[in-house]
């Protein structure tokens, strides 16, 4: 039977409330997930105080000033602060997005911060992601072929382009996949939502000769078709695409195969 | 799934149709709605389209929460075998009501 509670090591116990800002008259209150590898007790929530007139907007911002003016061992990924490098990805007032473009003033009340659900956690804020990585090398990500290679690039038609529309702007920031019940439960066999839309995505471009190939792979009771169409994963993507429509495609095209 | 989900839509339908019909009315009109074969023909789908559509939603879940292997098939059988002694049953009640 899968684990619904939480082991008992790492269950969630009350943590350190750090001191108000001085001074500061708009405070903003942060509850942040707390796990160090390197002690043995059970992780904790912190609790932070910012000053709002101190501090940028975004959830990023408020965590990198807690990290330079109250408490330097909060440990997050972060990057390119744009929504592009998908590194500060986690659990924020309950739905995963990435830290960088969600805003404070979106959440109402405390802003509650965790790890990305269902996936080991480093330290803080930072999940281990190898597992989601290994699926993502599995589907093989690169453009096959098996046609002579031409002198210039693979040529592709603007309409055979717009098909990669809506796929290729994946930025693998895993928050589709780790708000998938499918890819809790089942997350060693089942490939989830972003690694099948970067199935799609190869699936779909014009210049790929290995289509038959990439079906075989995908044609497992687990690595496919553990998608019960949830949809918490088109909800959760930062980036406003829809992964559980890929993943339908990809059901499609194993029907017309048969057909 | 997809095939029984798409075929209970229209079976589903005449099942409760053919349910309000009878609402107040005694075990004789059931017996001579069921006595006609169109609606014993379609009470029949409905029974088989809905056990074959409940066992493959229940092997579902066991296929994604259970995951140690003789608790699996001990769970998958125990549907299989749950999900043909309640069709059997329909079915044998719907003939009985049909032919008596």
């Amino acid at each position: 039977m899968v684990q619904f509670t939480l082991p008992k090591n790492s269950t969630v116990g009350k943590g350190k409330v750090w001191p108000k800002p001085s001074g500061a008259s708009k405070i903003r209150e942060f509850r942040i997930y707390r796990w160090n590898p390197d002690d043995t007790a059970n992780p904790r929530i912190d609790t932070y105080f910012i000053d709002r007139d101190d501090c940028a907007p975004m959830v990023l911002d408020a965590l990198i000033w807690i990290k330079s003016k109250v408490d330097p061992t909060l440990t997050f990924r972060r990057s390119c602060r744009e929504g592009i490098c998908g590194s500060c990805a986690m659990n924020i007032d309950g739905t995963n997005g990435l830290a960088c473009t969600k805003g404070m003033d979106e959440i109402s009340g405390a802003v509650h911060i965790y790890p990305l659900p269902h996936m080991p956690v480093v330290k803080d804020l930072v999940p281990d992601l190898g597992v989601f990585y290994a699926q993502h090398a599995s589907i093989e990500p690169w453009l096959q072929t098996t046609s002579p290679q031409p002198e210039t690039e693979w040529r592709q038609s603007p309409a055979d382009r717009n098909k990669l529309d809506g796929l290729y702007e994946c930025i693998l920031c895993a928050c589709c996949s780790t708000s998938c019940p499918s890819y809790w439960w089942n997350g060693d066999r089942y490939l989830g939502p972003a690694v099948l839309l970067q199935a799609y995505r190869w699936l779909a471009d014009s210049r790929d000769e290995a289509t038959g190939q990439r079906l075989d792979t995908l044609e497992d009771p687990f690595r496919l078709y553990r998608c019960h169409t949830i949809l918490n994963c088109s909800k959760a993507c930062p980036k406003g695409l829809n992964p559980a429509k890929a993943i339908a495609e990809i059901k499609n095209l194993m029907i017309e195969r048969q057909a | 799934m997809r095939v029984t989900a798409v075929a209970l839509v229209p079976l589903a339908i005449a099942f409760v149709v053919a349910l309000v019909s009878l609402l107040g009315k005694d075990y004789v009109a059931t017996r001579t709605l069921l006595g006609q074969p169109l609606p014993a023909l379609v009470m029949l789908l409905f029974i088989l389209a809905g056990v074959y559509h409940m066992k493959l939603g229940m092997q579902s879940i066991i296929d994604d929460y259970i995951h140690s292997p003789k608790a699996k098939e001990f769970a998958l059988r125990a549907n299989l075998y749950f999900s043909i002694s309640i069709g059997l049953a329909c079915i044998y009640a719907t003939l009985k009501l049909s032919f008596t």
